[in-house]
């Protein structure tokens, strides 16, 4: 069955791919063409992710992800903060294995740390906001900073909700507590059964994500945005809009601002690195698979207003 | 999933995968396709019985639950429901729509990138020196960022990219899309042209072969401070990959 599945995929694929007439606009066009960019760049991170996630659950001894980790809590979500330097996936590729390390016995509010800031604070990131910025301006150390500092106040606030599994949707809490209570079955059987299972909740999301972002490039009106630029207040919520909705990836989105840096304030250029690798909207639709509506909107609000103070205290103060 | 690695792998093999992500990312793109692809379908053979068994145990703890089980059922119809609908975008999208390139539409609505850090990794003082024959839109791009007159002045150039106007009706932009990691931030790279008049052989968006010569701007009241002085600017067909990298 599953062969035939295939065969029906690829060969539907090939029938359809030297269609010269697609019956379409060119705005409908456009935007496939910039869904398909943002879904085709995720997979390969999602895909990671997923493995990573299976080998943490399935091959891994129980006790030796929180083996490595501190015991109190600040310095745990510290110590989470910067695994992102050994793991250099992209923001989307994190959640599956945010999943598979709750499923190993990380908290929820742990794991809402290590999600706002793997994705600032990984190597490539670092080294192509670098390139673009070098050390001008401290924008490189503002965002590395900025990135820690939000992510661990998220989760030491998230860490005071007395009961953490109400934090995750039920039937993520449900599988969690399925995956202790089940019975013992091969290794590959369970590390397959589970790949499926993780697919089965991510690509959804990464779809609808990917469909959204590529939506919104069409209808936004960029002219109107780019008009907000200069006015200190102004610019640091355009540019935070603007990462939002435009779900970049955090491996690119310097060199796209720096396209705009000239025309937007100093503050708007940090609030746009700093927020969208944290809540785009690729990542809101990825961390609803996991995370309650209520804990997804206080976690994006949370860094919302936390971005909006650092933008603005960089216009004013600078 | 398997849809994705179908359409990876098929955009891959038709040589068409840049047109969506950097080529930087193809090796990285297509190896993790073949690891989805495989294990998508292992998992269906073997695994599928596994998850089915644990799908049928949820449904017998809902029988015991009346009022649950009815509210678990609605939710569960929509859950359905939602999963067809982004299902069917999904083939649609990954399996239907015939690869497509951005539109030349898009570049109005994005400023034309002139800087050199935008422009790339390749600097200035690579390409002085360089054989000019081979350059694209993007090398002539960063040269011209470099503002040097030595490097610029007389040298000839053939270019072939879309056109984009400028403030001065005089100056147009042959340009391409340069993609620094995926189709979303595309955004222009240009040359200018100095072509009083161009709007009658080249309207916007229309693609050109532009052949000439560089100098410094004619009109000091031009914005660039060198353009190219066409001999000749002629349409042709959208090629195959339009972008830069």
């Amino acid at each position: 069955m599953a062969l035939v599945i295939l065969g029906v995929l690829v060969l539907l694929r090939i029938a359809t791919g030297s269609i010269e007439d697609f019956p379409v606009s060119e705005a409908t066009q456009d935007a496939i063409t910039f869904s398909l960019g943002v879904f085709l760049e995720s997979l390969p991170f999602v895909t990671l992710g997923i493995l990573v996630s299976v080998i943490v659950q399935v091959w891994l001894p129980p006790w030796l992800v929180m083996r490595f980790l501190p015991k109190r809590g600040v310095f745990r979500r510290a110590a989470l903060s910067v695994l992102g330097v050994f793991l250099p996936v992209c923001e989307c590729g994190n959640v599956p294995l945010a999943r598979g390390l709750i499923a190993r016995g990380l908290t929820p509010a742990d794991s809402i740390t290590f999600l706002l800031a793997a994705p600032i604070l990984n190597p490539i990131t670092i080294l192509a906001t670098w390139q673009v910025f070098g050390w001008d301006g401290g924008i490189l150390v503002t965002r590395v900073l900025a990135g820690f500092v939000i992510a661990n106040f998220a989760g030491l606030i998230f860490s005071r909700h007395p009961v953490q599994e109400s934090l995750l949707t039920k039937k993520f809490a449900a599988s969690c507590a399925h995956n202790h209570e089940k019975e013992p079955v091969g290794r590959v059987s369970e590390s397959l059964a589970m790949f499926a299972r993780e697919a089965a909740a991510i690509m959804p999301a990464l779809v609808a994500g990917s469909l959204i972002a590529g939506l919104i490039q069409v209808v936004l009106d960029r002219p109107t945005l780019l008009a907000l630029g200069s006015d200190p207040v102004l610019s640091v919520f355009t540019l935070m809009i603007l990462a939002i909705v435009i779900s970049m990836c955090s491996n690119a989105d310097a060199f796209f601002i720096l396209s705009l840096g000239s025309l937007f304030s100093p503050g708007s250029v940090i609030a746009f690195l700093v927020i969208g690798p944290m809540v785009d909207i690729k990542m809101i639709a990825l961390m609803k698979t996991t995370f309650t509506t209520t804990t997804v909107a206080q976690i994006v609000s949370f860094v919302v207003l936390s971005v909006a103070v650092l933008g603005l205290w960089v216009n004013f103060a600078s | 999933m398997l849809a994705g690695a179908v359409s990876t792998l098929w955009l891959a093999s038709s040589g068409k995968l840049t047109l969506y992500v950097h080529p930087r990312y193809e090796f990285f793109t297509v190896s993790l396709a073949v690891v989805a692809g495989v294990i998508a379908v292992a998992s269906m053979l073997v695994a599928q019985p596994l998850n089915s068994e644990e799908h049928e145990h949820e449904h017998e703890h809902e029988h015991e639950h009346g009022t649950i089980a009815r509210k678990n059922s609605n939710a569960r119809v929509w859950a359905m429901a939602g999963t067809v609908g982004v299902t069917g975008l999904a083939i649609a999208m990954l399996l239907i729509a015939p690869p497509a390139t951005l539109s030349t539409t898009i570049a109005g609505q994005r400023d034309v990138a002139e800087s050199s850090a935008r422009i790339g990794s390749s600097s200035a003082q690579n390409l002085v020196g360089a054989d000019t024959s081979a350059f694209t839109v993007k090398d002539w791009a960063v040269l011209l960022s470099s503002g040097d007159p030595a490097t610029i002045t007389g040298k000839a150039a053939s270019l072939t990219g879309f056109v984009i106007d400028t403030t001065d009706p005089d100056v147009f932009f042959v340009a391409r899309y340069l993609i620094s990691c995926c189709a979303v931030d595309a955004q222009p790279v240009g040359v200018p042209v100095y072509s009083p008049g161009w709007q009658a052989m080249a309207p916007v968006g229309t693609w050109v072969d532009v052949t000439g010569v560089f100098s410094p701007a004619p009109d000091a009241s031009i914005a660039p401070d060198f353009v190219l002085l066409p001999t000749s600017v002629v349409g042709v067909p959208e090629p195959g990959n339009p972008y830069v990298y």
